[in-house]
């Protein structure tokens, strides 16, 4: 179980991660128009459809394997988690 | 009827020159292009990029009685951002991933071609998937597709004539993209590249319209130890970016194509100090060889992204109590400058919006007097900066009226806080934009993010504005009828009076509108073509709540006169 800080920080990197990669498309902090995927309704039980999207794209979301590590993954999900619209359930 | 005659002498020609195919847009077709309001054939209709027309039938007194004609559906919902070309009662227009022709008079598709590219290429379109529009030339409609190749269709048909792979280093995996439209000068067809947020170094390059083969390439940053190098240290410039996003202008008389030249790569400065060329330069070539005759810097080591990519206009306003032709560019930096075409000479630089990186320009030598917000950028500091990353202006064309000698620029009014932390070493191939610095949004108003304004170009002022809640994307266009013409980026088609701002029209489209209205006539009809479709780097990725729910799906809008 990783302390809460642990997670803070993890989140603190994931922004980075999320500004570089992905944030084109799925706006700053996550804010886009609604024709791209809005990362805030990914529910908590979602990673392995986030993780899925992610490696292997969808539609026109292209793929980031070999490109976005598992570990940047995994910061990028802890980013999306603080904004969740799930985040306080 | 003069439409008719101009047909019967292009037959004849193509008759006595066998190698001229039936369907023209030759070239001089396409440098009448301003002058035969019947047609849009070149990007910015007229290779000056005013975005006027003559045409009156449509005007203050009448425009009321506008009504769409018909909606075509481009199957697509990604951003629509296409300049319609317009030829004989066919409008040719383009998505990221398909073109078509569609019947102007009753919208129905004459054929479409969808483009294929693989998955990965999105990994570096940061700005919007999107495509800025086709050049027509001799029976082709001549276009880019995302990943870096250019397409010619034949116009009747849609098959393909020739396609053309950008030469090496154009590679999705190197950062580069292509977005824009084509500019086709004397048989040469002048292309432009995105990438400057993926390390790439940029270039502006040119194929044969006839066969698609490579003609010229300008890079937009110098090689290792060519002139120029030395104004970016630490061979940054091997990664430097300066992309070629937006489209160009030409000017026949002085035979020189005008095209700006994008950020520098990465975002953030401080490991490239330097001017870094050409970067945010106007840079003006033979169309022919590539051959660089002048270049003009607006913004030399930009830590904020400012491309200089807007295109310059050309035309003839008064300078010191005398008529002269001048060039013309609202610059995302926020100063609006006025150049001498044959030179690059400054002859005015004055904002045109929100402004407080620079304390004015020097107009001995072309330079910003930079002030504390660009210098503490540079060392590292947080600051306060107007305008944001997106500008006072982005790409959105801006219109010139010969008959009123004003600008017509939509504007963006957002502000940003930006910090560039200790540059790390740049790994090629890596993002190098956004992820380089920290920004946040910076509004005075949340309700006015955005003005339309009517802009003299020799002073920067306003004759008048109008706020809007987002900022318009939509190119604008006027005409002789007085009207100013731009979209909305909630979905409406507005015409407005071009000498006092009001808005005397609007008409609202399923989507958002931050695409290119252009005008033309048939049988003696006035006609207003622009597509809808939200999408592009703004409604994208700025967080604007305004947009949040705004419906997306591309489709394309003809209006008329009601007249039964
Ligand atoms: C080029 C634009 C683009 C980029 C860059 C991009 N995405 Fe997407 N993404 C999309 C689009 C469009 C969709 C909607 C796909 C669909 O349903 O067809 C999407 C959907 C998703 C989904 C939901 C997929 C599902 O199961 O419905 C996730 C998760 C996602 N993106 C994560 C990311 C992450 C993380 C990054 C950065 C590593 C990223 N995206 C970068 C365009 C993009």
């Amino acid at each position: 179980m990783p302390s809460l800080g642990q997670d803070a920080k993890k989140a603190a990197a994931g922004e980075r991660v999320y500004t570089t990669y992905c944030a084109t498309c799925h706006g700053d902090a996550l804010v886009s128009s609604g024709q791209t995927f809005d990362l805030r309704r990914l529910r908590k039980d979602e990673r392995p459809r986030f993780e899925n999207a992610v490696q292997n794209g969808k539609g026109q979301m292209p793929p980031w394997k070999g490109v976005v590590s598992v570990e940047e993954m995994d910061l990028i999900w802890h980013y999306i988690r603080t904004l969740a619209n799930d985040r306080d359930q | 009827m003069k439409k008719l005659l101009l047909a019967t002498v292009v037959a004849a020609t193509s008759a006595v020159l066998p190698a001229a195919p039936a369907m023209a847009q030759s070239s001089q077709d396409l440098l009448n292009d301003h002058k035969t309001p019947g047609d849009v054939l070149v990007y910015g209709m007229g290779y000056s990029a005013q975005r006027y027309s003559t045409l009156a039938k449509i005007n203050k007194s009448n425009v009321k009685k506008l009504v769409p004609m018909w909606s075509y559906a481009m199957t697509d919902n990604r951003g629509a951002e296409a300049f319609p070309v317009v030829k004989d009662g066919v409008i040719y227009t383009t998505a990221h991933n398909a073109t078509v022709a569609v019947d102007a008079l009753t919208g129905k598709q004459i054929w479409r071609v969808a483009h294929d590219y693989p998955p990965e290429t999105l990994r570096v379109v940061c700005c919007g998937v999107v495509n800025r529009g086709a050049a027509i030339y001799e029976g082709k409609i001549i276009r880019a597709l995302l990943d870096n190749q250019l397409i010619a269709l034949d116009a009747k048909t849609g098959k393909e004539i020739w396609k053309a792979v950008s030469p090496a280093p154009a590679t999705t995996a190197n950062g580069f993209a292509m977005t824009g439209a084509p500019l086709v000068v004397n048989g040469v067809v002048i292309a432009g590249v995105a990438g400057a947020e993926y390390g790439h170094r940029g270039f502006i390059e040119a194929y044969d319209a006839q066969t698609g083969k490579h003609l010229w390439r300008h890079y937009n940053v110098p090689a290792p130890g060519e002139k120029g190098a030395e104004t970016w240290a630490n061979d940054s410039n091997v990664t430097g970016g300066g992309s070629s996003w937006v489209t160009g202008s030409y000017d026949p008389e002085l035979d020189l194509v005008f095209w700006g030249t994008g950020n520098p790569s990465p975002w953030n400065a401080r490991g490239r100090k330097g001017d870094n060329l050409w970067t945010n330069s106007i840079v003006a070539l033979r169309p022919k060889t590539g051959e660089r005759v002048w270049f003009y810097q607006a913004s030399p080591n930009d830590p904020f992204d400012y491309d200089g990519v807007h295109t310059p206009v050309l035309a003839h306003v008064k300078v010191e109590g005398k008529m002269r032709k001048v060039l013309m560019q609202a610059n995302r930096n926020g100063f609006l400058y006025v150049l001498d075409p044959s030179n690059g000479k400054l002859l005015a630089a004055n904002t045109f919006g929100k402004v407080n990186w620079a304390d004015g320009i020097d107009l001995t030598t072309g330079r910003p007097k930079f002030n504390d917000v660009f210098n503490g950028a540079l060392e590292g500091r947080k600051v306060t900066v107007w305008p944001s990353v997106s500008g006072v202006t982005n790409w959105q064309h801006m219109a010139f009226s010969p008959k009123t000698s004003m600008l017509y620029i939509n504007t963006l009014h957002i502000g940003m806080t930006y910090e560039a932390p200790e540059p790390e070493k740049y790994v090629p191939g890596k993002p190098s934009g956004p992820g380089s610095v920290k920004r946040t949004t910076v509004l005075e108003d949340p309700n006015v993010r955005g003005f339309l304004k009517a802009v003299d170009p020799m002073t920067g002022k306003s004759k008048w504005e109008v706020p809007y809640k987002s900022p318009n994307y939509s190119s604008t266009l006027v005409t002789a009828g007085d009207l100013v013409f731009t979209g909305v980026m909630t979905g409406e088609f507005q015409a407005l009076d071009a000498d006092t701002g009001k808005v005397l029209w609007s008409f609202q489209t399923p989507s958002g509108i931050l695409a290119q209205p252009v005008t033309w006539e048939k049988n003696g009809k006035q006609y207003v073509t622009v597509m809808s479709g939200i999408g592009g780097v703004y409604a994208l990725r700025a967080g604007d709540p305004n947009l949040a729910n705004v419906p997306a799906g591309v489709t394309m809008w003809t209006f008329g006169l009601f007249d039964k």
